[in-house]
């Protein structure tokens, strides 16, 4: 075997030790050979990485440059050995040390926090802006009538799609986040194997998973949105039809006369009803317009 | 006290190792390479590599032939943390 013979003359006590990644080349023999190399370079790395705060590399590279010889009788062999147990104990050190002090990572925590709270401040606001809207400007939404009520369902849709977007983006950021986090768990196996992609199923899987994570949290927000918009459309038509209920009872006219009243500018106050019980008509008003 | 660096630990064991052997009952070099070993670590790494020879000298000579030579070699680092991270740091060639 040529892991005995690479024992026997391996220096340290470390060569004795069981390696997590073994590449054995075994004794190759040739008896007479003629080798021309022009440059050679062999390089095996580990690397780790945790989130922003630990980035650990290590590694040999071994370069060769131009050879020309003849050998015969040949016997060669070659060994390549990662040993991961250090690493991870290390990387296990930093985990522990975060979990005893959360602080570390609370920076990248609040920065989403942020962009969390920030939206949910969006949402109060265009909640409390419609809510303004349809109880605060009642002479302008009982003058627009239904066309505030669509106004409105417009904005809404607007609240909708900006609020989507942008928790749509905190999703990206989520998704960022997370991929960094998985994809630099994987990558120190991945690159411990000599730079071969031992387990890119890892880092890809963690960002299909951030990217439905994130979707459905823009998913989640739009169709709240959406929710609170309609919601907010159908308050301010019914805030809208009341009060022009109120107005209709109070000038004792006729919807279609309070209708025509606006659109030709007539003060109903200066107009004398002809309708049922004295009640103003549009023929009143068209009449008080043109007198 | 001497630095991380110089420190001499109990139990080098390298992170990672690379090595090879090579026997031939007769040798001859056309060109003699230039070979260079290199080690890279973040944030900071013990290192060793180590040559034995049989039958060959440090300096080979283009055009002599060199019989019943043994050349073994290994190269091996490992990470360095903190003040209490065993290693070593000797690098022999």
């Amino acid at each position: 075997m040529a892991e005995r013979e690479y024992r026997a003359y391996s220096a340290g006590k470390g060569g004795n030790q069981d390696p997590d990644v073994l590449l054995d080349v075994p004794v190759v023999k040739v008896d007479k050979i003629h080798l021309k190399v022009e440059e050679l370079d062999a390089r095996v790395a580990l690397k780790a990485k945790v989130l922003d705060l630990v980035n650990l590399t290590v590694g040999v590279d071994a370069h060769l440059g131009k050879l020309e010889i003849d050998i015969e009788g040949v016997e060669a062999q070659a060994l390549v050995k990662a040993r991961l147990d250090h690493v991870v104990a290390i990387v296990d050190r930093v985990l522990t040390t975060i979990d005893r002090n959360p602080d570390l990572v609370k920076s990248l925590g609040r920065a989403v926090e942020d962009v969390g709270s920030g939206t949910q401040d969006a949402l109060g606001q265009t909640g409390q802006a419609l809510e303004n809207l349809g109880e605060g400007a009642s002479g302008a939404v009982s003058e627009l009538g239904e066309g505030a009520g669509q106004a409105v369902g417009d904005v809404g849709q607007g609240a909708g799609q900006a609020v989507g977007g942008t928790v749509g983006e905190l999703g990206q950021t989520a998704q960022g986040l997370v991929g960094g986090v998985a994809g630099a768990g994987v990558e120190g196996g991945a690159q411990g194997v000599g730079g071969q992609e031992a387990g890119p199923s890892g880092p890809k899987l963690a960002r299909t998973a951030a990217k439905v994570v994130a979707k459905e949290i823009g998913s989640a927000a739009t169709d709240e949105a959406k929710d609170l918009g309609a919601a907010a459309t159908k308050k301010v038509m019914e805030l809208g039809e009341r009060r022009r209920q109120r107005r209709a009872d109070k000038q004792h006219a006729t919807e279609a006369a309070m209708r025509q009243a606006g659109e030709l500018g007539v003060d109903l106050d200066e107009v004398e009803g002809t309708g049922a019980g004295g009640r103003i008509t549009v023929g009143d008003v068209r009449a008080a317009r043109r007198d | 006290m001497a630095s991380p660096r110089a420190r001499r630990l109990e139990e080098p064991v390298p992170d990672v190792e690379i090595g090879g052997m090579t026997r031939a009952r007769r040798l001859r070099f056309r060109r003699v390479p230039d070979t260079d070993v290199t080690f890279e670590a973040e944030p900071e790494q013990v290192s060793d590599s180590h040559t034995e020879r049989e039958n060959l000298p440090d300096e080979a000579e283009p055009g002599v032939t060199y019989r019943d030579v043994e050349v073994r070699w290994r190269a091996g680092t490992r990470l360095v943390v903190d003040e209490g991270d065993p290693g070593e740091a000797r690098k022999r060639r």
